[in-house]
């Protein structure tokens, strides 16, 4: 009754799990986006979208943080306090990276989250700007109070030209926070959090471009008004072809120099106060020089000519417009643990060429591609075995190009094979060969030492005597198990009373202790009880209770107690009490037919 | 109920416990199922094995531990040989 009840509670068991698994081998993913439930009942939770569910709850309180971040930055460039805006940039970058993070582990890929993120991106990279451009300029500021004090008319020429530039780029920066506000505030009034904050700080940057202006007209007046009256010796022009410019395109800065320079004079020119050439001055002190626009973010630039740190030309600006870029990535070629990814950047007709492209594996960086002259780039993947989607991306960076993602493949990459090596010279891959056969001998090992250990273990225990009696046709018995005495049992007791009548003449207790093993052993095998001989008297007089002779057992044991324990008595009446009492039992347990 | 089948019972229960968490979390993972197969069936062939009698039916599951044992260490050795090669 109970082997079957626990068969049928194996079964019960046994077949769900068979079921659960038969429907895992069919499907190996429960829920897909693409996997329709089973019934209409049922709702698929990866097909539902990210703004519902648990996963927003995590990522709110990070969104609000993003969105207050800038505010506290910009307030504390504007009040001058670098040190306390670069501890707020710091905390904005870790900000956004444990969203980009979080956004990828919960798969968030898409929607309004995602272009949160991407606007978030840009605003972390604005402000690194305005960071570095508000900074720069406050050190202007110092460098202007000392040289008007020491009057160096060509230092404040210097500091006027390089606070426009920075002016211009400022300027920059705040049209593109507004630009991208207008997508960062829909997509989070979206999650209904608190904006307040953010349009808080679209006032104040406008404010520092406004406290930026101000400045900067001064200091141009200020310039002016103290160069005039003293006539440079050297003029330097500057004009320019073009105003508009793209990707690939040039742009030709000519001018001259008159003042009648000695020796052969190179002119510097400057785009954003950074020197991009010295071009020599021919006859004339005429100057030309074509510049390619490859490296140069979309946007409004200033260009100057300075000779020799004592003569400046005029400040021109000029624009570069942004151009869509193509990203396309070939079919993945597999290997073994690894995968070889290969494609082109394209901006329009031409090439992209020196650029970076990050290779995506289910949106995370895994390794960084550049472009050659083509524009095409290839790169050999290593990925862990499994199912993977890749995807190439290129951030534009310091080109005047937009991002481009390129298409996703999904692929899934074998897994390494031991005997396999990555190079086609050598049969075997050594230290794989090595390691592998290294953790399969230890297994092997482990596994012969198990069974050893097993063994060993039953031998050490050589003092433990008497096996499971019950069903012993089913048990392998230990091979140092000594079994009770199969010989006539009626024989061998009357052998153990004559050697009982022997021993106790000279010592009762030793010749009682006969008569009990005896019985202990006789009694055991017949009532299936295990470990005899740990039994003691009374043990053995309350398993046999339900035996007929269970009380002249019980009138034999208590006698043999008395006679083993108590105190020393040599009385032959008591030698021949427990010699009676056995024999009785004798014919009750089998051991005597007479 | 006997050992044998109070053992077998209580590695059904487990397996099937595992089975279901793996399930409700949405990683069906064989190796790892294998792995909590091989730790369950070891403990419960220590809680029932005897003092000083082995059963028949304990000497094949010893057996099949040890296999299990080695085919552990071949899992083990996949997955250095995954970290390798990252």
């Amino acid at each position: 009754m109970r082997r079957s009840l626990a068969i049928f509670l194996v079964l019960l068991l046994l077949v769900p799990c068979l079921v659960l698994i038969a429907m895992e081998a069919a499907s190996p993913l429960l829920y897909s986006k693409n996997s329709s439930p089973p019934t209409p009942d049922q709702v698929n939770p990866a097909s539902l979208e990210p703004l519902t569910g648990g996963k927003p709850q995590q990522i709110l309180p990070l969104m609000n943080d993003l969105l207050d971040a800038p505010g506290t930055l910009i307030l504390d460039l504007r009040s001058g306090d670098f040190e306390e805006a670069g501890r707020d940039l710091r905390e904005m970058h870790d900000l956004t990276q444990s969203l980009d993070s979080l956004v990828i582990n919960l798969d968030m890929t898409e929607g309004e989250l995602a272009e949160f993120r991407r606007a978030n991106q840009k605003n972390l990279q604005i402000l690194t700007d305005l960071f570095n451009g508000t900074e720069r300029w406050d050190e202007l500021r110092s460098l202007e109070v000392r040289f008007r004090d020491s009057d160096d008319p060509r230092a404040l020429t210097s500091i006027t030209y390089e606070g426009e530039a920075l002016r211009q780029r400022i300027r920059e920066l705040y049209q593109e926070y507004q630009e991208e506000s207008g997508i960062l505030l829909p997509a989070s009034e979206k999650f209904e959090l608190d904006t307040a904050q953010y349009e808080a700080s679209q006032a104040e940057f406008g404010e520092i471009v406004r406290e930026l202006n101000d400045e900067q007209e001064t200091r141009i007046q200020n310039l002016q008004t103290r160069t005039t009256p003293v006539e440079p010796p050297f003029r330097l022009t500057l004009e320019m072809d073009r105003k508009f410019a793209f990707y690939m395109s040039t742009i030709t800065f000519q001018g001259a120099l008159s003042g009648e320079p000695p020796g052969s004079p190179r002119i510097d020119l400057f785009i954003d106060t950074e020197k991009v050439a010295s071009v020599p001055a021919a006859g004339g002190g005429n100057y030309r020089y074509t510049y390619l626009v490859e490296r140069l973010p979309s946007g409004t630039h200033t260009v100057f000519a300075v000779y020799a740190d004592s003569a400046y030309s005029g400040i021109q600006t000029f624009r570069i417009e942004e151009m869509p870029s193509d990203l396309s990535l070939d079919p993945p070629e597999l290997g073994d643990g690894s995968v070889i990814l290969s494609g082109r950047l394209m901006a329009g007709t031409l090439p992209v060429r020196d650029a970076e492209v990050e290779i995506l594996s289910e949106g995370r960086r895994t390794s960084l591609a550049t472009t050659d002259e083509q524009g095409r780039f290839r790169i050999q993947v290593r990925l862990a075995p499994g199912p993977h989607r890749i995807q190439a991306f290129f951030d534009h960076g310091s080109f005047p190009l937009s991002s481009a993602w390129s298409g996703a493949y999904p692929i899934t990459v074998p897994g390494p094979s031991p005997f396999t090596s990555p190079e086609p010279g050598f049969p075997l891959d050594l230290p794989q060969l090595l390691s592998t056969g290294a953790v399969l001998g230890c297994a092997f090992l482990a596994a012969v030492a198990y069974l050893r250990y097993r063994r060993a273990g039953a031998r050490s225990r050589k003092g433990i005597p008497g096996p499971v009696a019950s069903g012993s046709h089913d048990l392998s018995v230990s091979p140092d198990f000594v079994p009770p005495p199969a010989t006539d049992p009626g024989a061998e007791g009357e052998a153990v009373l004559s050697r009982y009548l022997e021993i106790a003449e000279t010592d009762l207790r030793e010749a009682a202790f006969t008569l009990y093993s005896y019985l202990r052993r006789a009694l055991a095998s017949r009532l299936a009880l295990p470990h005899p001989s740990s039994l003691t008297p009374r043990e053995l007089c309350s398993r046999a209770e339900k035996m007929p002779f269970s009380s002249r057992l019980c009138v034999f044991l208590r006698k043999y107690e008395e006679v083993r324990y108590g105190e020393a008595r040599q009385k032959s009446e008591d030698a021949g009490e427990l010699a009676d009492s056995f024999y009785s039992l004798l014919k009750d347990t089998g051991g005597d037919r007479s | 109920m006997r050992k044998k089948y109070l053992g077998l019972c209580t590695l059904a229960i487990w397996l099937f416990l595992v089975l279901a968490f793996m399930i409700l979390a949405r990683t069906v993972d064989m190796e790892v199922f294998f792995v909590l197969w091989l730790i369950g069936i070891l403990i419960i062939v220590e809680l029932v094995s005897d003092l000083s009698a082995t059963p028949r039916y304990l000497r094949v599951v010893r057996m099949v531990i040890a296999a299990g044992v080695v085919l552990f260490g071949f899992i083990v050795a996949r997955k250095i040989l995954e970290i390798l090669q990252q």
